[in-house]
């Protein structure tokens, strides 16, 4: 005898409790602090606090554990809980050329003012699983150059460019406030704030695909790293009754400019372009993926043709946000079976139409 | 009963939001059927989910409403008892399984068989608005064809249906024109609750939070779905009636039983179900035992 | 009196008690008034409403209105009404009533030619604007016939206390349709909504 499925309340109760468990794992194991993840998976913090759009690495821990190391679930918990926050001031823009450096270097010059400095990057490890890491709490070598370890006021690669003309020069928008879509729907033909924004907040793995399908000719153009800096900025707001900036925070970023061929037109002459990604924390794949995708995205304001899928700004910014992905392909576990019925119902009146006129081949499919 | 969540506002939005959500549906309402773009927020429930109808919920809803929250009919789906839990919470509201009680209704993929009545509002969550979208996937396009009243693609894609299957193959979001002027898509609610939409009583309201689009129906509103004078518009049936009540005019769900392709139906409206068996009506597989308990 | 004090002092007038039940109460007045045009609805989940204005258009004002709802005063009002309201919304006012989302006027007062506001555009509809009428009268004397979305058959309705020149005015908008004017009527403690989907006849007399 069927009965109608009751009890929901409880069943997710349960849920809830198997995956609380789930989460913690063999309790003989100790548990992991938030300021453990905050300081050794700090990879992990940084894509949650960008993609997240909240600058706050204990509550971006706190969200990684929470969603048990689940990077777009912990993004979900810190948006769900940004949203929930007042306004309370407007910064000023930050002032990258101003940062105190911890890594900066650029493929496009053999050296540049100021100097490559390497900094700390995986580049140039052999990924060789260090074993040694097993064992916990072992000596740590301290780096050689700490002291030299972060510089400030280095010249961005970009001004030298700029100051020789063969790079467009990037003014701000004429509207008085940037775009903001936490607050307006984001609508098309998107201006560049907003798809900046939007690409800020974009899911890393998309677009690292679309800047790699740029790079494999679907929307070829031709980058170079013009200077990829990380380190921190300090964050400004000026409140009307002060009339002067004050400094709030220090925040560690990392910020791609990428530079791009620019054929010319009949009316321009042939120049550099800029492609631009900034992210929060060490993060420079997300920021360069974000530098090709931007300027992949400039094809119709610089009058090229707009033939992949990585320029169509409609389709890009659209798909990018995980945490609307994810909601929405995972919605498909919800039950759907009132719709689904009305698809059966017509699939078999359907299927006996055809069965009445043609009754050999659908008996036969029916035996399959 | 569901302890008040301290730390939130009433029913999760700000006041700020509220309003921008508030202002949407007044815009919404005042031009039945036009998508409203309104600028949607991170809820804590998962986009897809129900964001939109959550929205527009916290936005209207007030301590003299009654909610009740269904998902394919039933009060007592998993992502219906998670929502329902969700604005116990948020606002401390009443909240029923009846039809008739409720002031507010939250609803996927169903409306109501018990007919909905003057100061009722029916709160649909939708996944995709736009009823144009399989046809044109940008939204630049598919607003121009919005503001023009550029339909005849859609009358097409049904008319190449007749012509290939001998009658329109969309079971569930049936395209509607709203007001005589706007092409709606049906939420997505099967075929068969298309014509609760025109004139109803309530007032509907359409939530979309991942597309960040709002639209409404108000009452006694022209909703008409698509349809050719020769294939006329018709709503599925059934060839047998519901196992637990014997309604023989609702909307049934199949019920697989075992894999030698046993199979019941029931209602798919559990409240309608329940009053009915409460009213002593019985289906085939109900004993008269079981009604009275 | 208390009441005389607050007239004399330069403090604003109080706006809502409990802004969020309050809010929600008058919102939800505007709703169904503009879901079901004609029919008047109670709207008054404060007391007293300041600066001469009726309790529904107070609260509704105080409801819908903030920092991004730029907002048209038109004349015949209180000086301290748009003081009172950018008080407690923040909503700026604006000189230029193409530029108001919300637009307040007299029911018996000047009104400019109802093109002069924010009609919205085919393809963005919604920024037409939101016309607040204030001192609306619900007289007896049958002036329109209503039909539309909202409306089971049909409406009978005054003027309101809103000229002939007015609804001849608001009738010719209909072939803007979806552009156009969303009319709140506030008439004391009740709103009357006038959404632009509403078809208007105006009576021989009229």
């Amino acid at each position: 005898m069927y009965v109608a499925v009751k009890g929901g309340e409880a069943a997710i109760e349960n849920a809830h409790r198997l995956l609380a468990a789930d989460r913690r794992g063999d309790p003989s194991v100790p548990e992991l602090s938030v300021a453990q993840i905050r300081e050794q998976m700090s990879g992990a913090v940084d894509r949650v606090m960008t993609e997240g759009s909240l600058y706050d690495p204990d509550l971006a821990a706190l969200a990684l554990k929470q969603a048990r190391g689940d990077q777009v679930e912990a993004i979900f918990l810190l948006r769900a809980y940004r949203t929930t926050l007042p306004r309370l001031a407007v910064s000023a823009p930050i002032e990258t050329s101003r940062m105190s450096v911890h890594r900066r270097i650029s493929s496009a010059f053999k050296d540049v003012p100021g100097g490559q400095l390497l900094g700390p990057t995986f580049d140039y490890t052999h990924r060789l699983l260090d074993f040694a890491l097993l064992a916990q709490a072992g000596p740590m070598a301290s780096p050689a150059v700490a002291g030299e370890a972060s510089r400030r006021d280095l010249p961005q690669v970009m001004d030298l460019l700029q100051a020789e003309g063969l790079i467009a020069v990037e003014t701000a928008t004429k509207s008085a406030a940037p775009f903001d879509l936490t607050r307006e729907p984001l609508t098309f033909p998107a201006a560049r704030d907003a798809r900046l924004q939007n690409l800020a907040r974009a899911d890393e793995g998309f677009l690292l695909a679309l800047g790699y399908s740029t790079q494999r000719g679907y929307g070829r153009n031709h980058p170079f790293v013009g200077e990829i800096r990380s380190g921190t900025v300090s964050v400004e707001i000026t409140p009307p009754e002060l009339g002067f900036a004050i400094d709030i925070a220090d925040i560690l970023v990392t910020e791609c400019q990428m530079v791009n061929q620019f054929a010319g037109s009949k009316t321009e002459k042939p120049t550099f372009t800029r492609g631009y990604g900034l992210a929060f924390g060490m993060a420079e794949r997300k920021a360069m993926a974000m530098a090709l995708v931007d300027r992949s995205l400039r094809a119709e304001e610089l009058g090229e043709d707009v033939t992949a899928p990585a320029q169509d700004i409609e389709f890009v910014l659209s798909h990018s946000d995980n945490v609307e992905a994810s909601g929405f392909v995972q919605h498909l576990k919800l039950p759907h079976h009132v719709d689904f019925q009305a698809e059966l119902h017509l699939v078999r009146r359907m299927r006996a139409e055809v069965g009445a006129t043609t009754a050999e081949p659908v008996i036969a499919e029916a035996a399959q | 009963m569901t302890a008040l969540l301290d730390g939130y506002n009433f029913a999760f939005l700000d006041e700020q939001t509220k309003r921008m959500i508030r202002r949407a549906l007044l815009k919404a309402v005042a031009i039945p059927g036009y998508q409203v773009p309104f600028g949607s927020r991170e809820m804590p429930l998962p986009y897809g989910w129900g964001t939109g109808g959550i929205q527009v919920t916290a936005a209207v809803i007030g301590l003299d409403d009654t909610l009740k929250v269904i998902d394919q009919g039933a009060d007592d789906t998993t992502n219906a008892v998670s929502i329902r839990r969700f604005f116990q919470r948020m606002t401390g509201v009443r909240t029923t399984v009846k039809t008739r009680e409720a002031t507010l209704i939250q609803t996927r993929h169903r409306v109501p068989e018990t007919p909905l009545r003057e100061g009722q509002i029916l709160i649909y969550q939708v996944p995709i608005p736009e009823p144009l979208r399989w046809l044109e996937p940008r939204e630049t396009e598919t607003r121009k064809m919005h503001a023009l009243s550029e339909y005849g693609a859609m009358h097409v894609k049904l008319y190449e249906d007749i012509s290939r299957h001998g009658q329109v193959s969309t079971a569930y979001d049936y395209p509607v024109l709203v007001n005589g002027r706007y092409l709606m898509r049906s939420s997505p609610i099967p075929k068969f609750d298309t014509p609760k939409i025109h004139m109803c009583a309530a007032l509907q309201l359409f939530g979309a939070g991942r597309e960040k689009r709002i639209f409404a129906v108000p009452p006694y509103t022209d909703v008409r779905p698509l349809d050719f004078e020769d294939h006329p518009f018709s709503v599925e049936s059934w060839p047998t009636s519901c196992a637990l009540c014997g309604s023989a005019d609702s909307f049934l769900d199949e019920i697989v039983l075992d894999d030698q392709g046993g199979r019941m139906f029931v209602c798919s409206d559990t409240d309608y179900c329940a009053d009915r068996r409460a009213a002593g009506h019985a289906g085939p597989a109900t004993t008269p035992a079981e009604v009275t308990t | 009196m208390a009441s005389m004090d607050l007239a004399m002092s330069q403090e604003p007038q109080p706006g809502f008690t409990e802004p969020v039940a309050q809010s929600q109460k008058a919102f939800r007045a505007v709703l169904e008034a503009l879901s079901r045009p004609g029919l008047p609805v109670a709207c008054a989940p404060f007391a007293p409403a300041p600066h001469g204005l009726d309790l529904s258009v107070a609260a509704i004002l105080l409801a819908l209105t903030d920092l991004e709802t730029p907002i048209w005063i038109g004349p015949g009002f209180d000086g301290g009404v748009s003081d009172w309201l950018h008080f407690h919304t923040g909503a700026p006012l604006v000189a230029d009533a193409g530029q108001a989302s919300f637009a307040l006027i007299q029911a018996d007062g000047a009104c400019p030619p109802l093109d002069s506001f924010a009609l919205g555009s085919d393809e963005g509809p919604e920024t037409g604007a939101m016309l607040v009428v204030q001192g609306g009268r619900l007289d007896t004397q049958a002036a329109m016939t209503w039909r539309g979305p909202g409306i089971r058959d049909r409406v009978e309705t005054g003027s309101f206390g809103l000229a002939a020149a007015f609804w001849r005015q608001r009738h010719a908008q209909e072939g803007l349709f979806p552009r156009g004017l969303d009319l709140v009527i506030g008439c004391g403690a009740l709103v009357v909504g006038c959404p632009r989907s509403t078809r208007i006849k105006l009576s021989e007399s009229a």
